[in-house]
């Protein structure tokens, strides 16, 4: 099995068929990144073209000294999905919601009975700026001061949104549970 | 509270990135996706952009290099030429003149020798005609005067040592039985004296032009003759493999029998080493190592054979398909074991859609022995080439992998295990070729050639190959 640098040395060699391997290994991976910044499959397929073409397009500006090949590309992604979404839904993003409900705890119990696919379909629920923020924060690693430098917000915002996001995840967890059972 | 938070987002990070667990498809792009993208896809590998201020750069720093080294050697000639002119204004003057003008001459030709750290014993003044002392410095004095007759047909000069015995004839200005690595330049005017100096290395010949009015006379010289040449050199070299796939289970039943040919490109460096046994003529011995090889992409659509079905430890069903290519060099085989998905339900007889990548890497030694024949002038030559040569062909890195599909569903690879077949092939072949010859000084040559190599490959029950190869090699060759 060829490592992700020997196929990308391939694919800049001109190699068509490495571009084809490289995809596979890491499609499901890149698939529900762009999954999360979506609201939809179709809406996440949109982000995931955008995402691939930038990934292969810039697969000659990756360089193994600075970081492993998979945190590049879900950067690439993050930023193509992020270009996706503010041409297309980017207003009034981080204006203030009202969430309803406290700071509830999840119980351990309802947590592990969740499986991903569920995971993602509430994360795509949420409105767009706490999914932005919750997503760049709490999955991909970003701290808040870059979140605000990518998102153009202030680290306040940054902050409350994620802070809003996760009551809301709360409240539509419990939601979830709630209508399993019935 | 704050156990609750971190619980929350470390549950998010960790079940999000949970990978086993998707059956179903959900998080699995449409292959659209791909085919849409790969449209946009860059062609690598992309053009480098030309860097004009390190290319700049280069070019002052070569320009300034050149003109000085070009400046030092005009200054050089220009010493040499001098020290010629004041020699034979010398032997114009008076006998006291010459004798003071040539010793002084001679003088400085020693003190260049040893600034050179020459042997002194090439360099030779001759007696005068007046009293046959020889001028300047000369080893075995006495020797030499007594050997030294004035106006004899046949005066003969011995060096010191009867081992490097030089002879001439002052008459005729005729020399016998110079060594052959000893140069000699005579110069005669009036009242008559002989130099013999190391033309190479203290006066070009050519130089020795500017005195001819003096009736110079420089003997017919044999070259010294370097014997060896060892020559580095770097090659390319495209070979044609057949290559036959026989697929198990393939919807086209003839694909396996048609055996189709693959263009390989070996590229890698050589050494020569060289004997030369006769005017022109050189016997020569290599090394020639390169590394070459090909990675393709295949499509075709195969038959479901539902007999291999079998039912792994987690209960998921496995079918296995073999590949087995053929190549002018090794026979190589993978076996792949795929999942049929649950809900995916496919037939005997079902054509399903494969895609592999194949990709064999070689290493190829070259031992040749032939001999190279030159025809040309001092400088330029061309020269062919013919020979035996004795060859190995290795497998180095290699590897097939697959991707199955059935009704747009991918069919998940379970264990792809390869069996190359061990390989170590030897065979001989016979080549042709020719080049041309650059001589750059009298020790280096610089040489391209285009050879044909006709490869004898051992004949198995399955492969055979008598395939040609082209080399293009260009080398620096060094001779002593």
């Amino acid at each position: 099995m060829q490592s992700d640098i020997d196929l990308i040395k391939s694919i800049l060699k001109g190699k068509k068929p490495a571009e084809r391997i490289l995809y596979e290994r890491h499609r499901q991976r890149w698939f529900r990144l762009a999954l999360r910044y979506g609201t939809s499959k179709l809406e996440a397929q949109d982000i995931f073209q955008e995402g691939l073409v930038s990934i292969f397009k810039d697969l000659h500006q990756f360089d193994s000294k600075r970081g492993e090949f998979v945190h590049w590309s879900n950067r690439v992604l993050v930023n193509a999905a992020l270009r996706f979404l503010k041409s297309n839904q980017w207003q009034n993003t981080f204006t203030d919601l009202k969430v309803a409900g406290n700071e509830q705890e999840v119980s351990e119990n309802v947590l592990d009975k969740i499986a991903a696919k569920e995971l993602v379909q509430i994360i795509q629920q949420m409105p767009l700026g706490y999914r932005v923020v919750f997503n760049m924060h709490v999955v991909e690693g970003f701290s808040h001061k870059e979140i605000a430098k990518e998102l153009e917000i202030s680290i306040g915002t940054s902050k409350s949104q994620l802070s809003k996001a996760k009551k809301a995840l709360r409240n539509m967890l419990e939601e979830f549970f709630l209508n399993e059972k019935d | 509270m704050a156990d609750n938070k971190n619980n929350l987002e470390g549950f998010f990070k960790n079940r999000i990135n949970d990978f086993d667990k998707s059956t179903d498809g959900w998080d699995l792009p449409n292959e659209s996706v791909w085919r849409n993208a790969r449209n946009d896809f860059p062609n690598y590998p992309q053009k480098k952009k030309w860097n004009w201020k390190l290319g700049a750069l280069i070019v002052i720093v070569s320009t300034l290099v050149l003109e000085g080294g070009y400046i030092y050697y005009l200054k050089n000639e220009l010493v040499k030429t001098s020290k010629g002119i004041e020699i034979i204004q010398g032997q114009r003057g008076n006998k006291n003149n010459t004798i003071a003008i040539i010793e002084k001459e001679v003088f400085k030709i020693e003190s260049e020798l040893e600034k050179r750290k020459l042997n002194k014993q090439n360099l030779i003044v001759s007696p005068t005609q007046k009293n046959q002392i020889p001028i300047g410095f000369i080893l075995n004095q006495d020797e030499l005067n007594k050997s030294i007759n004035r106006g004899s047909a046949s005066t003969q000069i011995y060096l010191n040592s009867k081992d490097e015995l030089n002879s001439f004839s002052i008459g005729n200005i005729e020399t016998t039985g110079l060594r052959n690595d000893f140069k000699i330049a005579v110069a005669e005017s009036t009242p008559i004296s002989f130099s013999f100096i190391e033309i190479e290395n203290v006066f070009p010949i050519k130089k020795l032009d500017l005195i001819s009015e003096h009736n110079v006379v420089i003997p017919k010289l044999k070259q010294k003759k370097e014997k060896f040449e060892l020559e580095i050199n770097y090659n390319s070299l495209n070979f044609e493999t057949p290559l036959t796939y026989d697929f198990e289970k393939l919807e086209k039943k003839d694909f396996g029998e048609n055996e189709s040919s693959f263009p390989i490109q070996f590229k890698g460096g050589g050494l020569h080493l060289s004997y030369n046994i006769r005017p022109k003529l050189w016997l020569s011995v290599g090394l020639r190592r390169t590394i070459g090889g090909f990675e393709n992409i295949f499509v075709d659509k195969l038959i479901y054979d539902k007999s291999g079905e079998y039912i792994d430890n987690e209960g998921k069903i496995i079918n296995e398909f073999k590949i087995i290519t053929q190549t002018g060099f090794s026979d190589s085989g993978s076996s792949i074991d795929f999942e049929i998905p649950n809900g995916t339900n496919i037939n005997d007889g079902d054509l399903f859609e494969a895609e592999w990548n194949y990709s064999q890497k070689y290493k190829f030694t070259n031992i040749p022995v032939g001999v190279n024949y030159y025809m040309g002038n001092d400088e330029l030559n061309c020269f062919i080439k013919v020979g035996l040569g004795w060859n190995k062909v290795s497998l180095g890195k290699h590897f097939v992998e697959a991707r199955l599909s059935y009704d747009n569903e991918i069919l998940p690879i379970k264990r792809n295990q390869e069996s190359e077949k061990e390989l170590s092939s030897q065979f001989v072949n016979g080549f042709v070729g020719a080049g041309l010859d650059y001589k750059l000084n009298p020790i280096w040559n610089a040489r391209a050639s285009f050879i044909l190599e006709k490869n004898f490959i051992q004949k198995s029950e399955v492969l055979r190959s008598n395939s040609t190869s082209k080399v293009f090699n260009i080398g620096l060759s060094y001779r002593f």
